[in-house]
């Protein structure tokens, strides 16, 4: 809860239409791989308040201020996300 | 002897060790030939040995490496290594040399005679593969991009069908063929973006098929192909399943991240462009007629 992530310098994410794209620059060269990631609304929000400083726990408490949902619902939906991000790769500890 | 082809707004000059013969390069290629370089000029040569430079590099140094390819930078140029695989012996290692602006580009291999080569019957510029990696790298510098994707003609405009490896591109497009569609391309297309419209190009790269034309149309359509058990054609409203699709369709480029966001500001210039479908088709051929004007 106390970690602190960053968003790697190997991806590339851009808002496109209203939506988050990430695309991973130093893998898949000339290939298709399907290892791109969109994001809605609020995996949006989430996104943007990945900034290098703030650890989880703050996100999460920040995004309780903002959203009608449990506390445990989003903490639980916020850790699962930067996991799986940072098991990408997509996320690392700043 | 110097040989001047054109695809997608570019000439590609070929010299060589060798001299090329009438028999290096395909006959199919022969249609995107021109006499004289445009003002988008790269220039490929072909080198029958590897330089030290070359053949001394260490895979540890790579800026990235994966099965097929290594991706070196030495000074001022770049150096895309081909690892050996298919068609290529276990053995058979070919570097690209670009330099920094990738309009100059050096293929050292030492595998061929000089015999091999003037009876290559190459339907690649660079020899090897079938210049993909060359193409998409060169496009993300002229807001285009390679697709994984058959294309076709309708109406004067150019439609794709797009999907991974056995969506059934292929048995589609033999569809469009027996109903007289006209096919403009077999597994890769280069779409290009100019002045907030998509075009379609014809160009010599392609799968298995061997389809090529040369050319270009206003790009309208994408589908999104997949083989079932019904015919049915839904019209994509969520931007994220067009973008998602689009960029998996994408062969992509290595670029650095200010490089990524210009293609990505190109891909939202192709999906606000474009009308994006997910086609689903069975054996009958009924889909034919469904698909839109």
């Amino acid at each position: 809860m106390n970690k602190i992530y960053k968003v790697s310098e190997n991806v590339v994410a851009r808002e496109i239409e209203g939506e988050i794209v990430i695309v991973p620059i130093i893998s898949g060269i000339g290939s298709m791989d399907d290892d791109l990631y969109t994001f809605n609304s609020t995996g949006k929000r989430l996104w943007q308040l990945i900034d290098g400083k703030k650890s989880c726990q703050e996100i999460i408490s920040l995004l309780m201020e903002e959203y009608d949902e449990s506390g445990g619902e989003i903490s639980s939906q916020v850790l699962d996300l930067i996991s799986e991000l940072a098991g990408k790769g997509i996320l690392v500890e700043a | 002897m110097t040989r001047i082809f054109e695809a997608a707004g570019m000439t590609f000059e070929v010299r060589s060790e060798y001299p090329i013969s009438d028999a290096t390069f395909h006959p199919d290629l022969s249609i995107f030939e021109t006499k004289t370089p445009g003002a988008d000029h790269i220039l490929i040569e072909h080198f029958f040995s590897i330089p030290d430079r070359l053949s001394s590099l260490d895979d540890g140094n790579a800026l990235f490496s994966r099965p097929m390819w290594t991706i070196f930078r030495l000074n001022d140029v770049w150096v895309y290594k081909k690892n050996p695989g298919l068609p290529l012996s276990r053995k058979d290692i070919v570097y690209f040399e670009f330099d920094n602006q990738f309009t100059h580009c050096k293929v050292y291999s030492d595998f061929l005679s000089r015999k091999d080569y003037q009876r290559g019957n190459y339907i690649s510029l660079t020899l090897f593969g079938c210049d993909q990696i060359l193409m998409s790298r060169l496009l993300a510098d002229r807001a285009g991009f390679v697709i994984h994707s058959n294309g076709f003609v309708q109406n004067r405009k150019g439609k794709l069908l797009a999907g991974p490896s056995g969506s059934g591109k292929t048995t589609l497009t033999g569809m469009l063929r027996q109903n007289d569609f006209q096919i403009a391309g077999d597994d890769r297309m280069i779409v290009t973006i100019e002045d907030d419209r998509a075009v379609m190009h014809g160009s010599w790269l392609h799968g298995t098929n061997s389809v090529i034309s040369r050319g270009r149309h206003p790009l309208e359509s994408i589908f999104f192909v997949e083989q079932a058990g019904e015919n049915k054609i839904f019209s994509m409203e969520k931007n994220s399943e067009k973008i998602s699709n689009i960029l998996q369709s994408l062969v992509r480029p290595f670029i650095p991240a200010s490089e990524w966001q210009f293609l990505l500001r190109n891909v939202e210039k192709l999906v606000r462009s474009v009308d994006c479908y997910r086609l689903l088709f069975d054996l009958s051929g009924n889909i034919i007629e469904m698909i839109p004007d």
